[in-house]
């Protein structure tokens, strides 16, 4: 899943095989080169995580910018 | 004496009653930012009795804010939003006492302005102001409510209050660092739906008097996350740790000096551009050292003393510089101002950092 800006590179929510956010985040970054410039969070099962995470099937994992409006 | 009448459906509800309202007459609340979040906190808050409102705004009301900032009309044009924001609430609640500052929030005045109140709402509209209030309330421990839009997609999370470890989250452990100007489009730029402002703001003032009648289970250490386009919406958990390969203030000493344009990225307020009339006069100031961040090899050579640093080294090798006054320049002027923010970052607000505007281009002999 991607909010913000990310889901406009995205495009839609995507089924990806990885073993770990570190390489989700390589394949990403490969297919959408746009992305590597954003600042974002990564949460994996609704928990924002701070270093590479393991990944399970069917684990859920969320992209989030920063918003600023107001 | 309560206005039982004004409040008797709330007054009813089982949790709330008359205890909730009493916590809430006693309550001071600051909004920050009367656009279109402000306008729908200032409008619920204001209706539900809480008793002392501040609004910080310095901007007036904009046709091109009409569309979502409900508490204006068109009358009110070129009218300041605090000032107009503030007649409107009092006609609609004469109980309660609102206190207009029609003020940018700075770091010269935050301090006092937050002292004043025991709950913050953040409505403002950029990254700068958001840092500032952030690092502001994270320490002088004041809870923060804070709300922000993209588009079609809003956030909203409560910052500062302990869980039962005693662990709490502020902004800077979601987002560390600032993203970079123009990274993240602000409305002006990228557009809003008018009716999404009134749907986070709302959640906001709904957060507010959660936490002041402690009534649910508020936001706290979470950030919630709603698509109106699809009602997607997601609750994520907030990691207790501030992992930040950058400086950010960790004192309110250290806030003060903090130029908070500069941390995000912009330029700055303060005088730190040089124009290239100027380069020489300042240079010749007491305690100066310029320092040419190009590569090796490249021309022209400068013809005045400096210190030769790229910009590639200029991290590691910042500790060597003597001087207090510090002018970064470069062939065209958009290196010196990278070096001039890494040397912030680097060496902290007791030097004075300045880059040369346009390069050694614009110097004409």
């Amino acid at each position: 899943m991607a909010f913000g800006r990310l889901k406009e590179i995205l495009l839609s929510d995507l089924n990806i095989d990885a073993e770990s956010t570190d390489k989700l985040m390589e394949n990403l970054y490969a297919e959408f080169p746009m992305l590597s410039h954003l600042k974002l969070r990564i949460a994996v099962n609704q928990k924002i995580i701070s270093g590479n995470t393991k990944l399970e099937s069917n684990d859920i994992v969320a992209l989030m910018p920063p918003y600023s409006g107001g | 004496m309560l206005d039982l009448e004004r409040y008797d459906r709330q007054l009813k509800l089982h949790g709330f009653g008359m205890e909730g309202q009493q916590k809430l007459a006693s309550a001071r609340v600051l909004i920050i930012g009367a656009g279109g979040l402000g306008c729908p906190v200032l409008q619920y808050l204001a209706a539900a009795g809480v008793g002392n409102i501040g609004i910080v705004d310095d901007d007036v009301i904009a046709l091109s804010n009409l569309q979502r900032q409900v508490l204006y009309t068109t009358n009110d044009v070129g009218k300041l939003k605090a000032e107009v924001a503030s007649s409107r609430l009092r006609s609609m609640n004469p109980d309660i006492s609102i206190r207009v500052i029609s003020e940018q929030m700075n770091t010269k005045n935050i301090i006092e302005l937050l002292s004043d109140y025991e709950l913050i709402v953040d409505c403002t509209d950029n990254f700068p102001t958001r840092y500032l209030i952030d690092d502001a309330c994270r320490l002088m421990e004041k809870t923060l409510v804070f709300g922000a839009i993209y588009q079609y997609e809003g956030q909203v999370a409560v910052f500062n209050i302990p869980n039962d470890e005693g662990l709490k989250t502020s902004y800077r452990n979601l987002f560390p660092e600032p993203p970079r100007p123009s990274e993240v489009p602000d409305c002006n730029d990228a557009g809003v739906l008018g009716v999404l402002t009134s749907m986070i703001g709302t959640i906001q003032a709904t957060e507010v008097i959660k936490l002041i009648t402690g009534i649910g289970n508020s936001l706290s250490n979470k950030l919630l996350t709603i698509n109106l386009l699809n009602y997607q919406t997601i609750l994520l958990d907030i990691p207790a740790q501030i992992t930040s390969s950058i400086a950010y203030p960790t004192s309110l000493a250290d806030l003060q000096l903090t130029d908070y344009n500069l941390h995000c990225g912009m330029k700055s307020e303060r005088s730190e551009t040089i124009c290239p009339s100027s380069l020489y006069e300042m240079a010749n100031l007491p305690d100066t050292v310029i320092i040419d961040v190009r590569e090796p090899g490249e021309y022209p050579k400068l013809g005045f003393p400096h210190l030769a640093i790229p910009l590639s080294n200029l991290t590691e090798k910042a500790t060597q510089i003597q001087q207090q006054n510090i002018i970064v320049i470069c062939q065209s002027g958009k290196r010196s101002f990278i070096g001039m923010k890494l040397l912030h970052e680097q060496l902290g607000k007791a030097y004075k950092i300045s880059h040369l505007d346009g390069g050694i281009n614009n110097l004409k002999e």
